[in-house]
């Protein structure tokens, strides 16, 4: 399927229009210094907080929505519908509202009150959390269409062999989303990884602490706008190859 | 061994049944494609809610997991994502048992199925004659004490499905089994006792040689590939209500209503002045409709019906007018009672 011809000059508009700013930003970098810029103290603390907080925000965006997805699934009728669209909301909401409303429920004067929010603001906890929050759809969207996609006959069959609700979960059921899962977790990782406005918003910019890759390369940018580049360039070739490893698009059950 | 019985009532999808099989019995429920079969059995077994199921005289659990009510549906549902051998061995490992002895129970079964050697496969690497008898052996493996099996022939090529009977009707003897089919030779092969099911309904049951050889109705004679013709007893024949009189053999005394069921195969068709066989008694009827059935056509009339060669089956058309020829002497019952 390559469709009619005059879709082919729209295509390379629209590949120049990722690959050009990539390529502008590969002509930036120092390639003399790249090496001690990428290495440097502040920027290994920097980088060391985004892959270990992405990875925390993957865990949790498995534990957490993958029960999402399926208690999505077990809604019926218009209900369904408004609960996606509530769950989705991160994923088109402005990453600054998201981190405004996570300092309103989490924070020092958020709805739960002084003493969690007083323990949360501004920790590598926040940050997590603040991942979490706009990673997480990726996850549900994946398990929920994934479900769709299965006829739940498997999991019938698997109980009249006699096995409990958890046996058909762990046997049947989630090795035929494995695939969903992996997308879902791939996508989710490479979205906490590039997360910049929630957290600063949510979690602020505390080196060491909160101040992730991409706020690292925010504050560099006025500093010293090649260790930026260096910097970003890293996000660019970690995020490209996770997805390029790791990211299949789901097919349909079989 | 155990008792079944079960009153299955399925609304949604317009099934209202009765079922009961004796211990070690099997019951075939033989009925045409969406009469609801399917839906009896997975009520039976407790996946479909709406089964009121007693074992032994005592209510089975409601959840199937518990019901231990073996289900092989047309569809295999084997878990794609385990080894032949650990989807024989889920049902043992379900119960507890330890896993090197549930992988050894497997591979028992999976021999008695005809498939040593198999277990390290794949579903997906199977053929779909292998991917059925995977099915029976996972499902026996579970040691169910009733076993369901629906359609346990369909969808499978003419060398598969004639391997999978022979293994069925072997595996069946001692077992209480439900089996449904839309075919009478699977009736005539399997099945101790037969209800005919209608639009989800029990239209009529008993022991096998009793539903098969004397159908009550059309429907059931239709179903055990037979052609009832129904009338009134006259002095050792049957009067049909065209008025025509078959000589028949035995049945009830005069004036009673009682009926004949044939073998299509038995019946001749004759078309327009051609000589007709004194041999036979014929019928003046026309035609209703004409159904290819393998190497015969089946000629259905509005009271009776013959399978003939294709040949003969060209020179006819809809409402055209025909002679059926009907062998006389056959056994006459009572319809009534």
């Amino acid at each position: 399927m390559t469709g009619p011809r005059w879709l082919a000059p729209l295509a390379a508009l629209g590949g120049l229009l990722v690959a050009l700013p990539l390529v502008g930003l590969i002509a930036r970098v120092p390639w003399s210094r790249f090496v001690a810029l990428v290495t440097s103290e502040d920027a290994l603390t920097a980088l060391g907080l985004s892959l270990r907080t992405s990875l925390a925000a993957t865990v949790l965006t498995v534990t957490l929505g993958v029960p999402l997805g399926f208690a999505l699934r077990a809604l019926t009728g218009a209900l369904r519908g408004v609960v996606r669209a509530l769950v989705l909301a991160p994923l088109v909401l402005p990453p600054v509202v998201g981190g405004l409303a996570l300092l309103y429920a989490f924070g020092r004067r958020g709805l739960l009150g002084e003493t969690v929010g007083g323990s949360l603001a501004f920790t590598t906890a926040a940050v997590v959390i603040a991942q979490t929050f706009v990673a997480m759809p990726f996850m549900v969207v994946s398990v929920e269409s994934a479900l769709a996609a299965t006829t739940g006959r498997r999991e019938a069959i698997a109980a009249t062999l006699g096995a409990s609700p958890t046996r058909v979960l762990a046997r049947v059921t989630l090795p035929t989303l494995a695939p969903a899962l992996a997308t879902g977790a791939v996508l989710a990782f490479a979205r906490a990884l590039g997360e910049f406005g929630a957290t600063l918003t949510f979690a602020g910019s505390l080196a060491g602490v909160t101040r992730t890759a991409p706020l690292d390369i925010y504050l560099l940018r006025e500093t010293d706008p090649e260790a930026a580049a260096a910097l970003s360039l890293v996000l660019v070739a970690v995020a490209i190859g996770v997805v390029a490893l790791a990211y299949r698009p789901v097919r349909s059950a079989s | 061994m155990t008792a079944l019985a079960a009153d299955v009532r399925v609304p949604a999808r317009g099934v209202d049944a009765s079922l009961e099989v004796a211990p070690g019995r099997t019951l075939v429920l033989l009925g045409p494609n969406g009469s609801g079969k399917s839906t009896a059995l997975e009520a039976v077994a407790g996946i479909v809610p709406g089964a009121a199921v007693t074992l032994d005289g005592a209510a089975a659990p409601r959840a199937a997991r518990d019901r231990r009510i073996g289900l092989l549906s047309q569809d295999d549902a084997l878990f794609p994502a385990m080894s032949v051998r650990d989807n024989v061995a889920f049902g043992p490992r379900s119960r507890g048992v330890a896993r090197a002895e549930a992988r050894a129970e497997a591979d028992a079964w999976l021999a008695r199925v005809g498939l040593s050697g198999l277990g390290d496969r794949r579903p997906r690497e199977l053929s779909g004659g292998q991917a059925r008898r995977v099915a029976i052996a996972r499902a026996l493996a579970a040691r169910p004490r009733v076993l369901l099996l629906d359609e346990p022939f369909a969808g499978l090529d003419v060398g598969a499905a004639s391997t999978v009977r022979g293994l069925v009707a072997g595996l069946l003897s001692g077992v209480t089994a439900i089996v449904t089919t839309h075919d009478a030779l699977d009736a005539h092969a399997l099945a101790d006792d037969v209800a005919v099911m209608e639009a989800g309904r029990i239209v009529e049951a008993g022991p096998a040689a009793e539903v098969l050889a004397r159908p009550r109705t059309a429907f059931a004679a239709r179903m055990a590939a037979r052609v009832l013709l129904e009338g009134t007893m006259r002095g050792g024949a049957l009067e049909l209500s065209g008025g025509t009189r078959v000589p028949v053999t035995g049945g009830p005394g005069a004036g009673a209503r009682a009926a004949i069921a044939l073998r299509p195969a038995a019946v001749t068709v004759s078309l327009g002045d051609a000589p007709r066989s004194p041999a036979l008694v014929w019928i003046a009827d026309e035609v209703a409709g004409l159904e290819p059935r393998g190497d015969e056509v089946r000629v259905q009339g509005t009271v009776c019906a013959a399978d003939v060669d294709p040949a003969v089956a060209g020179a006819l058309a809809a409402r055209a007018p025909v002679w059926f020829g009907v062998p006389r002497g056959e056994a006459a019952y009572a319809l009534t009672g």
